[in-house]
Protein backbone atom coordinates (compact mmCIF):
# COMPACT_ATOMS: atom_id res chain seq x y z
CA UNK A 1 0.00 0.00 0.00
CA UNK A 2 1.12 3.47 -0.45
CA UNK A 3 1.41 5.98 1.49
CA UNK A 4 2.80 9.72 2.19
CA UNK A 5 5.78 8.16 3.99
CA UNK A 6 7.46 6.04 1.17
CA UNK A 7 6.38 8.30 -1.71
CA UNK A 8 9.22 8.67 -3.87
CA UNK A 9 11.16 12.20 -3.29
CA UNK A 10 10.56 13.59 -6.50
CA UNK A 11 6.72 12.95 -6.42
CA UNK A 12 6.65 15.61 -3.69
CA UNK A 13 8.25 17.83 -6.60
CA UNK A 14 4.93 17.03 -8.77
CA UNK A 15 1.62 18.85 -7.31
CA UNK A 16 -1.01 16.05 -6.24
CA UNK A 17 -4.02 15.60 -7.16
CA UNK A 18 -6.67 15.89 -4.89
CA UNK A 19 -8.02 12.32 -5.48
CA UNK A 20 -4.36 11.19 -4.57
CA UNK A 21 -3.56 13.13 -1.44
CA UNK A 22 -7.07 12.06 -0.14
CA UNK A 23 -6.24 8.72 -0.86
CA UNK A 24 -2.47 9.05 0.43
CA UNK A 25 -3.95 10.13 3.65
CA UNK A 26 -6.15 7.71 3.82
CA UNK A 27 -3.78 4.71 3.00
CA UNK A 28 -1.32 6.87 5.96
CA UNK A 29 -4.07 6.61 8.61
CA UNK A 30 -5.01 3.31 8.13
CA UNK A 31 -1.80 2.25 8.33
CA UNK A 32 -0.64 4.09 11.24
CA UNK A 33 -3.98 3.13 13.59
CA UNK A 34 -5.04 -0.19 12.30
CA UNK A 35 -6.68 -0.70 15.61
CA UNK A 36 -6.45 1.71 18.86
CA UNK A 37 -8.50 2.18 21.56
CA UNK A 38 -9.60 6.22 22.48
CA UNK A 39 -11.23 7.04 25.53
CA UNK A 40 -13.63 9.86 24.78
CA UNK A 41 -16.96 11.38 26.46
CA UNK A 42 -19.79 11.18 23.80
CA UNK A 43 -20.67 14.82 22.77
CA UNK A 44 -22.98 14.25 20.02
CA UNK A 45 -24.90 10.51 19.00
CA UNK A 46 -27.02 10.35 16.00
CA UNK A 47 -28.55 6.99 15.30
CA UNK A 48 -29.06 7.27 11.79
CA UNK A 49 -31.93 5.62 9.84
CA UNK A 50 -29.76 3.74 7.79
CA UNK A 51 -28.83 1.77 11.12
CA UNK A 52 -25.14 3.65 11.13
CA UNK A 53 -24.37 5.43 14.15
CA UNK A 54 -22.74 8.31 14.30
CA UNK A 55 -20.74 9.76 17.42
CA UNK A 56 -18.29 12.54 18.37
CA UNK A 57 -16.05 12.01 20.83
CA UNK A 58 -14.61 14.92 22.78
CA UNK A 59 -12.12 15.53 25.34
CA UNK A 60 -12.05 19.37 26.19
CA UNK A 61 -12.73 21.24 22.79
CA UNK A 62 -10.85 18.59 20.98
CA UNK A 63 -13.09 15.99 18.80
CA UNK A 64 -13.02 12.83 17.63
CA UNK A 65 -15.73 11.51 14.68
CA UNK A 66 -16.82 7.80 15.53
CA UNK A 67 -18.85 5.40 13.04
CA UNK A 68 -20.21 2.57 13.79
CA UNK A 69 -21.25 1.01 11.17
CA UNK A 70 -24.86 -1.17 10.88
CA UNK A 71 -23.48 -4.37 10.68
CA UNK A 72 -21.15 -3.82 13.69
CA UNK A 73 -24.14 -3.15 16.20
CA UNK A 74 -24.04 -6.42 17.27
CA UNK A 75 -21.11 -5.52 19.40
CA UNK A 76 -23.16 -3.06 21.44
CA UNK A 77 -23.36 -4.60 25.21
CA UNK A 78 -25.06 -1.19 26.37
CA UNK A 79 -26.74 1.81 25.23
CA UNK A 80 -24.31 4.76 24.27
CA UNK A 81 -25.50 7.87 25.33
CA UNK A 82 -24.87 11.56 25.39
CA UNK A 83 -22.27 12.61 27.81
CA UNK A 84 -21.18 9.09 28.27
CA UNK A 85 -17.96 8.71 28.69
CA UNK A 86 -16.23 5.34 26.75
CA UNK A 87 -13.18 3.54 25.23
CA UNK A 88 -13.66 3.16 21.88
CA UNK A 89 -11.73 0.50 19.78
CA UNK A 90 -10.99 0.71 16.12
CA UNK A 91 -9.13 2.22 13.17
CA UNK A 92 -8.36 5.85 11.89
CA UNK A 93 -10.02 5.86 8.68
CA UNK A 94 -10.40 8.73 6.21
CA UNK A 95 -13.45 9.37 3.86
CA UNK A 96 -12.07 10.78 0.59
CA UNK A 97 -14.92 12.61 -0.94
CA UNK A 98 -15.15 14.73 2.39
CA UNK A 99 -10.97 13.94 3.59
CA UNK A 100 -12.18 14.09 6.70
CA UNK A 101 -10.77 11.49 9.48
CA UNK A 102 -12.95 9.44 11.62
CA UNK A 103 -12.71 6.14 13.89
CA UNK A 104 -14.35 2.73 12.62
CA UNK A 105 -15.55 1.73 15.68
CA UNK A 106 -15.41 -2.06 16.52
CA UNK A 107 -15.83 -2.30 20.03
CA UNK A 108 -17.26 -0.01 22.65
CA UNK A 109 -17.05 -0.30 26.65
CA UNK A 110 -17.48 2.26 29.16
CA UNK A 111 -14.55 3.48 30.27
CA UNK A 112 -13.59 2.71 33.87
CA UNK A 113 -14.56 -0.52 33.90
CA UNK A 114 -13.67 -0.62 30.36
CA UNK A 115 -10.15 0.19 30.48
CA UNK A 116 -9.80 -2.23 33.67
CA UNK A 117 -11.25 -4.84 31.29
CA UNK A 118 -8.51 -3.76 28.63
CA UNK A 119 -5.43 -3.66 31.45
CA UNK A 120 -6.84 -7.46 32.66
CA UNK A 121 -7.09 -8.92 29.75
CA UNK A 122 -3.55 -7.50 28.92
CA UNK A 123 -2.23 -8.79 31.77
CA UNK A 124 -3.70 -11.55 31.52
CA UNK A 125 -2.22 -13.05 28.26
CA UNK A 126 1.30 -11.81 29.40
CA UNK A 127 1.29 -13.67 32.34
CA UNK A 128 -0.43 -16.73 30.11
CA UNK A 129 2.42 -16.61 27.93
CA UNK A 130 4.93 -16.71 30.77
CA UNK A 131 3.47 -19.80 31.87
CA UNK A 132 1.79 -18.42 35.34
CA UNK A 133 -1.67 -20.15 34.79
CA UNK A 134 -0.05 -23.79 34.26
CA UNK A 135 -1.64 -26.30 35.61
CA UNK A 136 1.42 -28.28 36.44
CA UNK A 137 2.88 -26.07 38.05
CA UNK A 138 -0.08 -26.01 40.62
CA UNK A 139 0.42 -27.61 43.91
CA UNK A 140 -2.03 -30.26 45.33
CA UNK A 141 -3.02 -28.67 49.00
CA UNK A 142 -1.72 -30.58 52.16
CA UNK A 143 -4.72 -32.74 53.31
CA UNK A 144 -4.29 -31.92 56.70
CA UNK A 145 -2.76 -28.53 57.23
CA UNK A 146 -2.33 -27.09 60.77
CA UNK A 147 -2.01 -23.84 60.06
CA UNK A 148 -3.91 -21.44 57.90
CA UNK A 149 -2.14 -18.13 56.54
CA UNK A 150 -5.09 -15.38 55.73
CA UNK A 151 -4.59 -12.86 53.85
CA UNK A 152 -7.70 -10.23 53.88
CA UNK A 153 -9.08 -7.21 55.29
CA UNK A 154 -8.80 -7.47 59.28
CA UNK A 155 -11.58 -5.34 59.90
CA UNK A 156 -13.79 -7.12 56.93
CA UNK A 157 -16.64 -10.14 57.16
CA UNK A 158 -14.56 -12.00 55.01
CA UNK A 159 -11.67 -13.17 57.96
CA UNK A 160 -14.42 -13.54 59.84
CA UNK A 161 -16.57 -15.80 57.64
CA UNK A 162 -12.97 -17.80 57.26
CA UNK A 163 -12.00 -18.06 60.32
CA UNK A 164 -15.51 -18.91 61.71
CA UNK A 165 -15.65 -22.25 59.76
CA UNK A 166 -12.26 -23.03 60.30
CA UNK A 167 -12.49 -22.97 63.94
CA UNK A 168 -15.78 -25.20 63.49
CA UNK A 169 -14.20 -27.41 61.14
CA UNK A 170 -11.34 -28.28 63.35
CA UNK A 171 -11.06 -26.13 66.26
CA UNK A 172 -7.21 -26.72 66.33
CA UNK A 173 -6.41 -25.06 63.38
CA UNK A 174 -3.98 -22.68 63.52
CA UNK A 175 -5.44 -19.24 62.02
CA UNK A 176 -2.78 -16.23 60.94
CA UNK A 177 -3.97 -13.04 60.00
CA UNK A 178 -1.96 -11.00 57.55
CA UNK A 179 -3.85 -7.65 57.82
CA UNK A 180 -3.80 -5.79 54.87
CA UNK A 181 -5.93 -3.58 52.71
CA UNK A 182 -7.51 -5.15 50.15
CA UNK A 183 -8.26 -2.13 48.19
CA UNK A 184 -7.04 1.07 47.15
CA UNK A 185 -3.11 2.42 45.94
CA UNK A 186 -1.45 0.53 48.56
CA UNK A 187 -3.55 -2.57 48.44
CA UNK A 188 -1.53 -4.25 46.25
CA UNK A 189 1.89 -3.95 47.49
CA UNK A 190 0.41 -5.07 50.95
CA UNK A 191 -0.89 -8.15 49.58
CA UNK A 192 2.11 -9.35 47.97
CA UNK A 193 4.50 -8.57 50.81
CA UNK A 194 1.99 -10.53 52.93
CA UNK A 195 2.36 -13.42 50.54
CA UNK A 196 6.16 -13.01 51.38
CA UNK A 197 6.01 -12.75 54.60
CA UNK A 198 4.18 -16.01 55.07
CA UNK A 199 6.67 -17.69 53.17
CA UNK A 200 8.72 -16.21 55.20
CA UNK A 201 6.93 -17.90 58.49
CA UNK A 202 7.82 -21.58 59.02
CA UNK A 203 4.75 -24.07 59.40
CA UNK A 204 2.42 -22.02 57.36
CA UNK A 205 0.73 -24.88 55.19
CA UNK A 206 -2.14 -22.79 53.61
CA UNK A 207 -2.54 -19.41 52.14
CA UNK A 208 -6.43 -18.10 51.69
CA UNK A 209 -5.59 -14.95 50.28
CA UNK A 210 -8.69 -12.74 49.56
CA UNK A 211 -11.88 -10.34 49.94
CA UNK A 212 -15.46 -10.83 50.30
CA UNK A 213 -17.73 -9.10 47.14
CA UNK A 214 -17.48 -5.36 45.77
CA UNK A 215 -17.42 -3.68 42.35
CA UNK A 216 -15.08 -4.55 39.86
CA UNK A 217 -12.92 -1.54 40.57
CA UNK A 218 -12.44 -2.87 44.46
CA UNK A 219 -11.74 -6.19 43.82
CA UNK A 220 -8.85 -4.84 41.53
CA UNK A 221 -5.91 -5.40 43.67
CA UNK A 222 -6.41 -8.98 42.98
CA UNK A 223 -5.41 -8.38 39.50
CA UNK A 224 -2.16 -6.60 39.53
CA UNK A 225 0.70 -8.12 38.44
CA UNK A 226 2.51 -7.41 41.89
CA UNK A 227 0.75 -9.92 43.40
CA UNK A 228 0.69 -12.24 40.32
CA UNK A 229 4.59 -12.46 40.98
CA UNK A 230 4.35 -12.88 44.35
CA UNK A 231 1.51 -15.78 44.09
CA UNK A 232 3.57 -17.37 41.49
CA UNK A 233 6.85 -17.22 43.85
CA UNK A 234 5.22 -18.38 47.08
CA UNK A 235 6.11 -21.81 47.98
CA UNK A 236 3.60 -22.25 49.73
CA UNK A 237 0.13 -23.50 48.20
CA UNK A 238 -2.22 -20.27 47.85
CA UNK A 239 -6.11 -20.46 47.56
CA UNK A 240 -7.52 -17.64 45.86
CA UNK A 241 -10.80 -16.82 47.29
CA UNK A 242 -11.80 -13.12 46.07
CA UNK A 243 -15.56 -11.76 45.70
CA UNK A 244 -18.18 -13.88 44.56
CA UNK A 245 -18.78 -17.04 42.48
CA UNK A 246 -18.96 -15.16 39.17
CA UNK A 247 -15.83 -12.43 39.79
CA UNK A 248 -12.53 -14.00 38.05
CA UNK A 249 -9.48 -12.31 39.37
CA UNK A 250 -5.55 -12.80 37.79
CA UNK A 251 -4.98 -14.01 41.71
CA UNK A 252 -7.65 -16.92 40.86
CA UNK A 253 -5.79 -17.80 37.23
CA UNK A 254 -2.26 -17.76 39.30
CA UNK A 255 -2.92 -19.67 42.30
CA UNK A 256 -2.89 -23.06 43.07
CA UNK A 257 -6.71 -22.97 43.90
CA UNK A 258 -9.51 -20.75 43.54
CA UNK A 259 -12.47 -20.49 45.84
CA UNK A 260 -15.31 -19.09 44.97
CA UNK A 261 -16.05 -17.24 48.43
CA UNK A 262 -13.83 -16.75 50.98
CA UNK A 263 -16.34 -19.15 53.31
CA UNK A 264 -15.53 -21.44 50.09
CA UNK A 265 -11.68 -20.70 50.68
CA UNK A 266 -11.49 -22.57 54.52
CA UNK A 267 -13.92 -24.95 53.28
CA UNK A 268 -11.40 -26.38 50.67
CA UNK A 269 -8.84 -25.74 52.73
CA UNK A 270 -9.33 -27.65 55.75
CA UNK A 271 -11.52 -31.00 56.73
CA UNK A 272 -14.10 -31.37 59.37
CA UNK A 273 -12.12 -32.79 62.07
CA UNK A 274 -15.36 -35.19 63.33
CA UNK A 275 -14.76 -36.66 59.51
CA UNK A 276 -11.02 -37.32 60.30
CA UNK A 277 -11.48 -38.67 63.85
CA UNK A 278 -14.51 -40.51 62.32
CA UNK A 279 -12.00 -41.88 59.37
CA UNK A 280 -9.13 -43.03 62.15
CA UNK A 281 -11.85 -44.07 64.29
CA UNK A 282 -13.14 -46.74 61.68
CA UNK A 283 -9.25 -47.75 60.23
CA UNK A 284 -8.81 -48.31 64.24
CA UNK A 285 -12.21 -50.51 64.78
CA UNK A 286 -11.06 -52.55 61.23
CA UNK A 287 -7.47 -52.63 62.54
CA UNK A 288 -8.75 -54.12 65.97
CA UNK A 289 -11.31 -56.54 64.21
CA UNK A 290 -8.80 -57.88 62.20
CA UNK A 291 -6.45 -58.53 64.75
CA UNK A 292 -8.91 -59.81 66.98
CA UNK A 293 -10.35 -62.39 64.11
CA UNK A 294 -6.97 -62.80 62.91
CA UNK A 295 -6.31 -64.05 66.70
CA UNK A 296 -9.23 -66.11 66.88
CA UNK A 297 -8.62 -67.68 63.08
CA UNK A 298 -4.84 -68.94 64.13
CA UNK A 299 -6.37 -70.06 67.48
CA UNK A 300 -9.12 -71.95 65.76
CA UNK A 301 -6.74 -73.62 63.52
CA UNK A 302 -4.63 -74.27 66.24
CA UNK A 303 -7.39 -75.67 68.77
CA UNK A 304 -8.34 -77.84 65.26
CA UNK A 305 -5.24 -79.36 64.76
CA UNK A 306 -4.47 -80.21 68.52
CA UNK A 307 -8.03 -81.73 67.56
CA UNK A 308 -6.66 -84.26 65.58
CA UNK A 309 -6.86 -87.70 66.35
CA UNK A 310 -2.74 -87.63 66.07
CA UNK A 311 -3.17 -85.38 69.23
CA UNK A 312 -6.00 -86.89 71.33
CA UNK A 313 -4.55 -89.94 71.22
CA UNK A 314 -0.76 -90.18 69.41
CA UNK A 315 -1.39 -94.32 70.29
CA UNK A 316 -3.82 -94.42 67.87
CA UNK A 317 -1.23 -93.31 65.32
CA UNK A 318 0.55 -96.44 65.62
CA UNK A 319 -2.34 -98.23 66.20
CA UNK A 320 -2.08 -99.68 62.24
CA UNK A 321 1.46 -100.60 62.72
CA UNK A 322 0.85 -102.46 65.94
CA UNK A 323 -2.19 -104.41 64.24
CA UNK A 324 0.02 -104.57 61.29
CA UNK A 325 2.99 -105.81 63.09
CA UNK A 326 1.06 -108.48 65.32
CA UNK A 327 -1.18 -109.77 62.17
CA UNK A 328 2.63 -110.51 60.77
CA UNK A 329 3.77 -111.82 64.05
CA UNK A 330 0.56 -114.17 64.02
CA UNK A 331 1.29 -115.05 60.70
CA UNK A 332 4.75 -116.08 61.12
CA UNK A 333 4.28 -118.13 63.97
CA UNK A 334 1.12 -119.72 62.11
CA UNK A 335 3.24 -120.81 59.64
CA UNK A 336 6.01 -122.31 61.67
CA UNK A 337 3.79 -124.09 63.33
CA UNK A 338 2.24 -125.67 60.70
CA UNK A 339 5.35 -126.02 59.04
CA UNK A 340 6.53 -128.19 61.94
CA UNK A 341 3.08 -130.01 62.48
CA UNK A 342 3.42 -131.22 58.66
CA UNK A 343 6.87 -131.93 59.05
CA UNK A 344 5.81 -133.96 62.40
CA UNK A 345 2.98 -135.55 60.46
CA UNK A 346 4.87 -136.86 57.82
CA UNK A 347 7.58 -138.14 60.30
CA UNK A 348 4.59 -139.94 62.16
CA UNK A 349 3.16 -141.42 58.93
CA UNK A 350 6.86 -142.40 57.66
CA UNK A 351 7.36 -143.64 61.54
CA UNK A 352 4.82 -146.07 61.63
CA UNK A 353 5.12 -147.10 58.07
CA UNK A 354 8.35 -147.72 58.70
CA UNK A 355 7.18 -149.40 62.26
CA UNK A 356 4.64 -151.62 59.69
CA UNK A 357 7.60 -152.55 57.56
CA UNK A 358 9.66 -153.85 60.39
CA UNK A 359 12.25 -156.19 59.56
CA UNK A 360 12.48 -157.77 62.58
CA UNK A 361 8.97 -158.79 62.20
CA UNK A 362 9.29 -159.63 58.71
CA UNK A 363 12.28 -162.21 59.62
CA UNK A 364 10.36 -163.01 62.70
CA UNK A 365 7.17 -164.16 60.51
CA UNK A 366 9.22 -166.01 57.88
CA UNK A 367 11.18 -167.75 60.60
CA UNK A 368 7.63 -168.85 62.06
CA UNK A 369 6.64 -169.87 58.80
CA UNK A 370 9.90 -171.39 58.71
CA UNK A 371 8.71 -173.49 61.74
CA UNK A 372 5.49 -174.22 60.89
CA UNK A 373 6.91 -175.50 57.77
CA UNK A 374 9.76 -177.15 59.47
CA UNK A 375 7.37 -179.22 61.98
CA UNK A 376 4.78 -179.85 59.18
CA UNK A 377 7.82 -181.42 57.20
CA UNK A 378 8.86 -183.35 60.64
CA UNK A 379 5.12 -184.30 61.21
CA UNK A 380 5.23 -185.59 57.56
CA UNK A 381 8.51 -187.69 58.11
CA UNK A 382 7.50 -189.15 60.92
CA UNK A 383 4.23 -189.80 59.90
CA UNK A 384 6.17 -191.38 56.65
CA UNK A 385 8.67 -193.18 58.63
CA UNK A 386 6.13 -194.35 61.64
CA UNK A 387 4.24 -196.45 59.20
CA UNK A 388 7.23 -198.19 57.83
CA UNK A 389 8.47 -198.00 60.93
CA UNK A 390 5.53 -200.37 61.79
CA UNK A 391 5.42 -202.36 58.57
CA UNK A 392 9.25 -202.86 59.82
CA UNK A 393 9.05 -203.51 63.17
CA UNK A 394 8.64 -207.34 62.86
CA UNK A 395 11.62 -207.38 60.54
CA UNK A 396 14.73 -207.74 61.88
CA UNK A 397 16.74 -205.04 63.32
CA UNK A 398 19.49 -206.22 60.47
CA UNK A 399 16.86 -206.40 58.07
CA UNK A 400 14.95 -203.30 59.04
CA UNK A 401 18.54 -201.30 58.51
CA UNK A 402 18.81 -202.89 55.01
CA UNK A 403 15.67 -202.07 54.25
CA UNK A 404 15.57 -199.32 55.70
CA UNK A 405 19.10 -198.29 54.17
CA UNK A 406 18.02 -199.52 50.79
CA UNK A 407 14.57 -197.33 50.56
CA UNK A 408 17.02 -194.61 51.81
CA UNK A 409 19.12 -195.12 49.04
CA UNK A 410 16.47 -195.50 46.92
CA UNK A 411 14.74 -192.34 48.02
CA UNK A 412 18.30 -190.54 47.32
CA UNK A 413 18.37 -191.47 44.15
CA UNK A 414 14.70 -190.72 43.31
CA UNK A 415 15.98 -187.05 44.79
CA UNK A 416 18.67 -186.82 42.35
CA UNK A 417 17.00 -187.67 39.94
CA UNK A 418 14.12 -185.00 40.59
CA UNK A 419 17.38 -182.91 41.56
CA UNK A 420 18.51 -183.53 37.99
CA UNK A 421 15.22 -182.48 36.34
CA UNK A 422 15.04 -179.71 38.55
CA UNK A 423 18.20 -178.97 37.34
CA UNK A 424 17.35 -178.97 33.84
CA UNK A 425 14.16 -177.12 34.12
CA UNK A 426 16.60 -174.46 34.89
CA UNK A 427 16.96 -172.02 32.34
CA UNK A 428 20.44 -171.45 32.83
CA UNK A 429 20.71 -175.07 32.15
CA UNK A 430 18.50 -174.65 28.98
CA UNK A 431 20.51 -172.04 27.23
CA UNK A 432 23.72 -174.80 28.59
CA UNK A 433 21.92 -177.00 26.24
CA UNK A 434 22.02 -174.35 23.00
CA UNK A 435 18.65 -172.57 23.49
CA UNK A 436 18.79 -168.78 23.43
CA UNK A 437 16.20 -166.07 25.15
CA UNK A 438 15.11 -163.38 22.30
CA UNK A 439 13.69 -160.09 24.24
CA UNK A 440 12.44 -157.14 22.30
CA UNK A 441 14.17 -153.85 23.45
CA UNK A 442 12.15 -153.21 26.46
CA UNK A 443 12.82 -156.90 27.62
CA UNK A 444 10.15 -158.23 26.64
CA UNK A 445 10.47 -161.93 26.08
CA UNK A 446 9.65 -162.83 21.99
CA UNK A 447 7.23 -166.10 22.14
CA UNK A 448 6.15 -165.29 18.51
CA UNK A 449 7.31 -163.62 15.14
CA UNK A 450 4.06 -161.68 15.61
CA UNK A 451 6.05 -159.75 18.58
CA UNK A 452 8.47 -158.25 16.40
CA UNK A 453 9.03 -156.46 13.36
CA UNK A 454 11.21 -156.76 10.40
CA UNK A 455 14.22 -154.45 11.43
CA UNK A 456 13.62 -154.13 15.12
CA UNK A 457 16.38 -154.49 16.86
CA UNK A 458 16.03 -157.35 19.65
CA UNK A 459 18.55 -158.90 22.47
CA UNK A 460 19.50 -162.13 22.53
CA UNK A 461 20.77 -163.51 26.05
CA UNK A 462 22.83 -166.79 25.35
CA UNK A 463 24.31 -168.95 28.28
CA UNK A 464 27.35 -166.52 28.72
CA UNK A 465 26.93 -164.16 26.33
CA UNK A 466 24.40 -161.09 25.31
CA UNK A 467 24.26 -159.86 21.58
CA UNK A 468 22.27 -156.94 19.90
CA UNK A 469 20.71 -158.33 16.76
CA UNK A 470 18.28 -157.11 14.16
CA UNK A 471 15.26 -158.94 12.76
CA UNK A 472 15.83 -159.45 9.22
CA UNK A 473 12.73 -161.24 7.90
CA UNK A 474 10.35 -163.31 9.73
CA UNK A 475 8.12 -165.86 9.04
CA UNK A 476 5.55 -168.50 10.55
CA UNK A 477 6.63 -172.13 10.96
CA UNK A 478 3.97 -174.72 10.92
CA UNK A 479 4.01 -177.63 13.25
CA UNK A 480 3.34 -178.61 16.78
CA UNK B 1 6.01 -27.76 56.07
CA UNK B 2 4.66 -28.34 59.77
CA UNK B 3 6.92 -31.29 60.73
CA UNK B 4 3.43 -32.79 62.89
CA UNK B 5 1.16 -32.33 60.13
CA UNK B 6 3.35 -34.91 58.04
CA UNK B 7 3.79 -36.89 60.74
CA UNK B 8 -0.18 -37.01 60.85
CA UNK B 9 -0.73 -36.87 57.45
CA UNK B 10 1.98 -40.30 57.10
CA UNK B 11 0.54 -41.89 60.41
CA UNK B 12 -3.03 -42.17 58.70
CA UNK B 13 -1.48 -43.19 55.31
CA UNK B 14 0.25 -45.93 57.41
CA UNK B 15 -2.82 -46.78 59.14
CA UNK B 16 -4.70 -47.27 55.98
CA UNK B 17 -2.03 -49.57 54.67
CA UNK B 18 -1.81 -51.61 57.54
CA UNK B 19 -5.80 -52.27 57.56
CA UNK B 20 -5.58 -52.89 54.07
CA UNK B 21 -3.11 -55.59 54.24
CA UNK B 22 -4.03 -57.12 57.19
CA UNK B 23 -7.48 -57.26 56.10
CA UNK B 24 -5.94 -58.61 52.11
CA UNK B 25 -3.00 -60.54 53.19
CA UNK B 26 -2.58 -64.28 54.41
CA UNK B 27 0.34 -62.35 56.86
CA UNK B 28 2.53 -64.37 59.12
CA UNK B 29 1.64 -64.03 62.77
CA UNK B 30 4.67 -62.45 63.49
CA UNK B 31 4.30 -59.66 60.29
CA UNK B 32 0.72 -59.79 61.25
CA UNK B 33 1.15 -58.63 65.50
CA UNK B 34 3.84 -56.06 63.95
CA UNK B 35 1.70 -54.39 62.18
CA UNK B 36 -1.12 -54.25 64.37
CA UNK B 37 1.26 -52.66 66.93
CA UNK B 38 2.15 -50.12 64.24
CA UNK B 39 -1.49 -49.54 63.29
CA UNK B 40 -2.06 -48.84 66.87
CA UNK B 41 1.25 -46.49 67.46
CA UNK B 42 -0.45 -45.05 64.20
CA UNK B 43 -4.15 -44.62 65.12
CA UNK B 44 -2.53 -43.42 68.40
CA UNK B 45 -0.31 -40.39 66.49
CA UNK B 46 -3.62 -39.75 64.53
CA UNK B 47 -5.83 -38.76 67.65
CA UNK B 48 -3.39 -36.70 69.36
CA UNK B 49 -3.78 -34.52 66.44
CA UNK B 50 -6.84 -34.42 66.53
CA UNK B 51 -7.79 -33.99 70.24
CA UNK B 52 -5.22 -30.69 69.58
CA UNK B 53 -6.53 -27.94 71.67
CA UNK B 54 -8.38 -24.80 70.32
CA UNK B 55 -5.88 -22.63 69.68
CA UNK B 56 -5.94 -18.21 69.34
CA UNK B 57 -6.14 -16.69 66.31
CA UNK B 58 -3.22 -15.43 65.56
CA UNK B 59 -1.77 -12.49 63.55
CA UNK B 60 1.15 -11.64 61.11
CA UNK B 61 3.61 -9.03 62.72
CA UNK B 62 6.85 -7.70 61.34
CA UNK B 63 10.05 -5.59 63.11
CA UNK B 64 11.83 -2.94 61.88
CA UNK B 65 14.60 -5.05 60.50
CA UNK B 66 11.80 -7.03 58.29
CA UNK B 67 11.82 -10.04 60.57
CA UNK B 68 8.12 -11.62 60.69
CA UNK B 69 6.66 -13.48 63.45
CA UNK B 70 3.16 -13.95 64.80
CA UNK B 71 1.16 -12.66 67.87
CA UNK B 72 -2.64 -13.49 69.62
CA UNK B 73 -5.06 -11.26 68.78
CA UNK B 74 -8.60 -10.79 69.92
CA UNK B 75 -11.24 -13.39 68.49
CA UNK B 76 -13.70 -10.24 68.86
CA UNK B 77 -13.74 -9.45 65.43
CA UNK B 78 -15.05 -13.19 65.15
CA UNK B 79 -18.21 -12.37 66.62
CA UNK B 80 -18.54 -8.40 66.80
CA UNK B 81 -18.62 -6.04 63.97
CA UNK B 82 -15.24 -4.13 65.83
CA UNK B 83 -12.51 -2.69 63.46
CA UNK B 84 -9.58 -4.90 64.54
CA UNK B 85 -7.02 -2.62 66.71
CA UNK B 86 -4.23 -2.37 63.89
Amino acid sequence: METLFDSPEELREKPYTVSEISRLVKNTLEAEFPSIWVEGEISRITDHPSGHIYMTLKEGRDTLDANLWKQKRGILKFEPEQGMQVLVKGRISSYPPYSKYNLIVERIEPAGIGALQIKFEQLKKKLEAKGYFDEERKRPLPPFPKTIGVITSGSGAAFRDIAGILKTRDPGIRIILAPVLVEGEKAKDQIAEAIDDFNRLSGVDIIIAGRGGGSPESLWAFNEEVVADALFRSKIPVISAVGHEIDFTISDFVADRRASTPSNAAEIAVKVRADVAHTVKSLVGRLVSMAQSDVSERSNRIADLLGRTVFADPTRFLEDYVKRADECLTRITKGVKRNRLDLQNRFDVLYRHLKLLKPEDLIKRRMEKIAILQSRLWLNIREAVGGKQKRYSEFPASLLRREMLGALAGKRQLIAVAAGKLDMLSPLKVLERGYAIARKQDGTIILDESQVAEGEDIKVRLKKSAMDCRVVSKERIEGD
Amino acid sequence: MAEEKIKFEKALERLEKIVTDLEDGDLELEKSLKMFEEGIKMAKLCQSHLSSAEKKIEKLVKDNMGNVSTEPIDEEPLTGQDELPF
